[in-house]
């Protein structure tokens, strides 16, 4: 089998481009909490240092209420706090893509189970795919006000990547890779 | 006003103490940023985390930027740098599995675009990482030969002789796959 130089080329330049998480936000979001690099200007040192003081405090005043709440809690609220099943829009996101005019994918995780969530932004009818070899579907949720939502189990013993593509309007719009370890 | 101008504005007034300007930056930059750090690493939850990385680094950083160069040279380099240490400090990549099916649809239906597109990710997962780099400056975000020499620190030849053999690499490695033509 022989494969030319410009197909390897038509491939690679077929792979289509994903929207971006908001980074602008994320980062400037931490970018605000962190000390200013040599060089940049802006309000002095001594600020930050008394404004972590100042957070410090408040975080030790907090923790030490919370602890004392806590500590007068009777025994038998223990059971009461256990957590019950979590919805799956309150799962980790672990990646959420997107194609402009196109659609969008939103993966989120609990333990072994991954909820598959995708968006079509033209209303065409919406497929996923994902590697069979180490998922496995264990529901589909359809009362979620969208799309259908896929509920996919980790296979025993699978370890490494999964791919999960989704497709819109009887074509692929984007995959991605996710991490099942 | 070119976005080259645009970019020097904001370094300017971001050293100036101007901390918001460094946010027009990434907004220019995410999206093809995000992009190259996606099929660096093969994972979009590690390429976020990349990402925010080598925008934090480049702000931390931004005083020592070289302002005769192009800031997306710059920026390009950081985000390719941190790919790197990122793939280095990490397990070896899996190979993914190749039988990939519709999930719904008629179960015997295989989808051999999919299964296409899985090998070519892992074949441009299993190219060293420089020349991974080269391949998706090329031709993922169509940088030419001399910015991709730029953002690499490299001169133009190697950029080129790489490029060839990291497809060539990636020749066999889809010929060994079946794919291509008898």
């Amino acid at each position: 089998m022989a494969i030319s130089d410009e197909e390897v080329v038509k491939q690679l330049e077929s792979v289509p481009q994903v929207e971006p998480p908001d980074l602008r936000g994320a980062v400037m979001g931490r970018l605000r909490g962190a000390p200013r690099p040599a060089g940049v200007g802006g309000a002095p040192r001594r600020r930050h240092v008394l404004a972590g003081l100042a957070w410090a405090a408040a975080i030790v005043i907090v923790v030490a209420v919370v602890f004392i709440e806590r500590s007068s809690l009777p025994w038998q609220h223990t059971e009461a706090t256990l957590a019950p099943a979590l919805p799956f829009d309150r799962w980790k996101v672990v990646t959420r893509i997107g194609v402009p005019q196109e659609g969008r994918l939103t993966v989120r995780r609990n333990g072994d189970q991954f909820a598959i969530q995708p968006y079509a932004f033209n209303g065409e009818p919406i497929s996923v795919a994902w590697d069979q070899k180490k998922l496995e579907m264990s529901n589909v949720l359809s009362d979620t006000g969208g799309p259908e939502v896929v509920i996919l189990q980790r296979k025993s013993g699978a370890a490494g990547w999964a791919v999960i593509q989704l497709n819109i309007g009887g074509h692929e719009v984007l995959k991605t890779a996710i991490s099942i370890d | 006003m070119e976005e080259e101008e645009l970019d020097r504005i904001a370094v300017e007034r971001c050293l100036q103490g101007d901390v918001d300007a460094f946010g027009t930056l990434i907004e220019r930059y995410q999206r093809p940023v995000f992009n190259t750090v996606l099929h660096m690493v093969g994972d979009a939850e590690d390429a976020r985390e990349v990402c925010q990385q080598a925008f934090m680094k480049a702000f931390e950083h931004l005083a020592s930027y070289d302002r005769d160069r192009k800031f997306f040279s710059w920026i390009y380099r950081v985000a390719v740098n941190e790919s790197i240490n990122h793939i280095k400090a990490r397990k070896p990549h899996e190979t993914l599995d190749e039988r990939l099916q519709h999930p719904r649809a008629n179960p015997a239906e295989r989808f051999e675009e999919l299964e296409e597109w899985t090998h070519l990710h892992e074949a441009i997962m299993n190219l060293e990482p420089n020349y991974r780099a080269v391949v998706i400056l090329r031709h993922f975000v169509h940088f030419s030969y001399n910015e991709i020499a730029e953002i690499l620190s490299l001169p133009e030849k190697t950029v080129k002789s790489r490029l060839f053999t990291a497809r060539q690499q990636l020749r066999e490695a889809l010929e060994a796959k079946g794919h291509g033509h008898q």
